[in-house]
């Protein structure tokens, strides 16, 4: 990719706040119109990130350009960003009307252009009529909305979101997301979301960065973030997974003969193949493991103790151990084939070699 | 909503030990006050009265000093503001250490913990012609010969302002301790420098603490006694003095008592427009 190709470019961006390092040499791009997450547990530097794009803090090492133009020593107020705060930052001395108009009016836009931009932002998230009310007068989600409208506005290059949904319940959350999503795809602008839940990642993003402890572990589609994880840290933070601990001990034509806490598994040969004795971690989704009654075709097939059964409405979970020292988390969507399981009776699970991933 | 119900019955009865005393000690005094401000004191029983309030205000003599009280408090209102809106700013915004901030709290308030008469006589040595003030401005060849700052305005207004800084700094910095810094942040990010950002959000935001404090401090400068009167050696009179001259010199308490009502009335009714204005804007 070219520079100008990219909306955003972070090369080698590093922060260190004494002798903590919050962003720890993290590089990466983002094309124009693309909507970009980083996500990660609490600490793992994202907010960081944002705010260095924002300008409120510079990096210790490393360059930033936005639109092909370096930030270095931009102050805020100069960058072509515009932020959507956590918990929403409207000025709660000023109406709806008044604080979307606040950008353009310090960019000295004329009367007539920022109410007709007012107009049109309060019609783009449907708070048409609201314009003069105070935002204390306001729900969350309405809040959210105005701070959306407020940002988007501007028409900034990039926008910025710092966990804008954070604070609201998991009802409007789910619609803002949808209305977001909608909202990014209708004015193709891009857009970099910060926040902990991976599912919200996973609705909204073109591209995930899962960040851990600083650094970019893996920065792909949501798909292949789920899908094929590059390291046992996101194949854990993305979904659930089980991570075993396996030592190679031969291959089969196209097979890999593992053990995992001594229990001999069947896995497809990946295209680097890892020598016989290689201890490897293996990730295996609880959906991909199937449960049976009788003992199953498959590659891996065990006799399972069910330990606890756990009803999640659509689906349900079962924790088992096999052999006595293997625990294992598997997911059914099959609801009468679960409420036939009981705890600690023995059903078979099973799996076919490819559907863990190696890491 | 029953929320807000049950919030304004703690309230009330939170405020109720408050209230009662004031009652209790204020009602009566002004009353009495009051009363003997309108009546007249040749016999027991004296015949209502306007002879003193007229004698006060048709007098260029008290109304000159009733207006001098007036810019004096006015004055030391917009200093008190100016400083301790600075030292408020600079309190809650760069000091990061606790401690610091809480030394630089301490020597705030520390005026209001001297007595008034020691904290005057402090200011007289300090602002007289070899006080450190003048020897540092001549040293400095700042000014040619000392600049007379005491026995006239200027010393009352320093003197005042000094005492009067805590509740201008205290309100502020309250108040500026509550504005979410991200409000700024988003200000910047809209495109505001810091400038504007401080124009636009952080001061209107801080009004409420300019608000009182201003309140606090105009109130107790209209009433101010000794620290006038010793800063101004007795050269300048303020109407606390000419009330306190009546009652303890020539015993005409009616008269005292109806300059201490002007004096209530312009106060209540001045803080009364100031915060019905405030209210608009």
């Amino acid at each position: 990719m070219s520079a100008d190709a990219a909306d955003v470019r972070l090369a080698h961006v590093t922060k260190r706040f004494g002798a903590h390092t919050a962003v720890d040499d993290v590089s990466l791009e983002v094309r124009p119109g693309e909507f970009v997450s980083l996500l990660g547990p609490s600490g793992c530097g994202k907010t960081t990130t944002l705010r260095i794009l924002a300008g409120f803090l510079e990096p210790t090492a490393g360059e930033v350009s936005i639109g092909g133009q370096p930030m270095r020593g931009i102050p805020p107020y100069r960058r072509p960003v515009n932020m959507v705060f956590q918990h929403y930052a409207l000025f709660p001395h000023l109406t709806v009307a008044d604080n979307i108009a606040y950008g353009p009016r310090r960019r000295g836009v004329g009367k007539a252009e920022i109410a007709r931009g007012v107009a049109e932002s309060l019609e783009l998230v449907s708070l048409q009529g609201l314009g003069h009310r105070y935002p204390r007068e306001l729900s969350g989600g309405q809040q959210q909305r105005v701070a959306l409208a407020r940002a988007l506005v501007n028409r900034p290059r990039v926008l910025l979101l710092d966990e804008p949904l954070g604070a609201l319940d998991l009802k409007l959350r789910r619609q803002m997301q949808m209305e977001l999503k909608r909202l990014q795809e209708y004015l193709r602008i891009t857009s970099i979301y910060v926040t902990h839940d991976q599912e919200e990642a996973l609705v909204l993003s073109d591209r995930i960065a899962v960040m851990n402890a600083g650094r970019v572990e893996q920065m792909d589609a949501a798909r292949a973030v789920y899908e094929r994880p590059a390291t046992p840290f996101v194949a854990d933070f993305i979904g659930q997974t089980n991570l075993l601990a396996c030592t190679v001990e031969a291959i089969e034509g196209p097979r890999l003969r593992l053990r995992c806490g001594g229990l001999p598994l069947l896995a497809a040969l990946p295209a680097l193949a890892p020598a016989p004795g290689t201890r490897v971690q293996l990730s295996l989704r609880p959906e991909r493991i199937a449960l049976h009654a009788e003992r199953p075709a498959l590659d891996n097939a065990f006799r399972a103790t069910v330990s606890r059964r756990v009803y999640l409405g659509v689906l349900t979970n079962f924790h088992v151990t096999v052999a006595a020292e293997l625990a294992l988390v598997l997911t059914t969507s099959d609801q009468s084939l679960a409420a036939r399981i009981e705890p600690s009776s023995q059903p078979w699970i099973g799996w076919n070699a490819g559907e863990e991933r190696l890491l | 909503m029953s929320d807000a119900g049950a919030r304004l019955r703690v309230l009330s009865r939170l405020l109720l030990p408050g209230v009662a005393v004031l009652v209790l000690f204020l009602v009566p005094t002004v009353a009495s006050i009051l009363v003997g401000s309108v009546v007249e004191h040749k016999q027991a029983l004296g015949r209502p009265t306007g002879e003193n309030y007229l004698r006060f205000l048709g007098d260029r003599y008290y109304l000159g000093t009733l207006l001098f009280t007036l810019r004096i408090s006015l004055v030391t209102t917009l200093c008190a503001l100016g400083l301790g809106y600075l030292v408020a700013y600079y309190l809650v915004r760069s000091v990061r250490s606790r401690t610091v901030r809480r030394l630089a709290y301490l020597v705030v308030v520390a005026p209001l913990f001297t007595s008034s008469i020691v904290r005057s006589f402090g200011w007289m040595v300090s602002l007289g012609n070899n006080g450190i003030v003048n020897r540092t401005l001549l040293d400095l060849g700042v000014v040619e010969r000392p600049v007379r700052l005491i026995f006239n305005e200027a010393g009352v207004v320093i003197g005042l302002t000094h005492v009067l800084l805590p509740f201008t700094v205290l309100t502020i910095a309250a108040v500026l301790q509550q504005i979410d810094a991200s409000l700024e942040e988003a200000a910047m990010d809209l495109g505001a420098s810091r400038l504007v950002t401080f124009l636009t959000v952080t001061l209107p935001l801080s009004l409420p603490g300019v608000v009182a404090g201003s309140l606090i401090v105009f109130t107790l400068a209209m009433s101010a006694y000794v620290t006038p009167a010793v800063l101004s050696g007795g050269r300048l009179k303020v109407v606390p003095m000419l009330i306190y001259e009546q009652y303890v010199a020539v015993y005409d308490w009616g008269f005292g008592g109806a300059m201490a009502m002007v004096l209530l009335t312009l106060t209540l009714v001045l803080t009364g427009i100031y915060t019905r204005f405030l209210r608009t804007v």
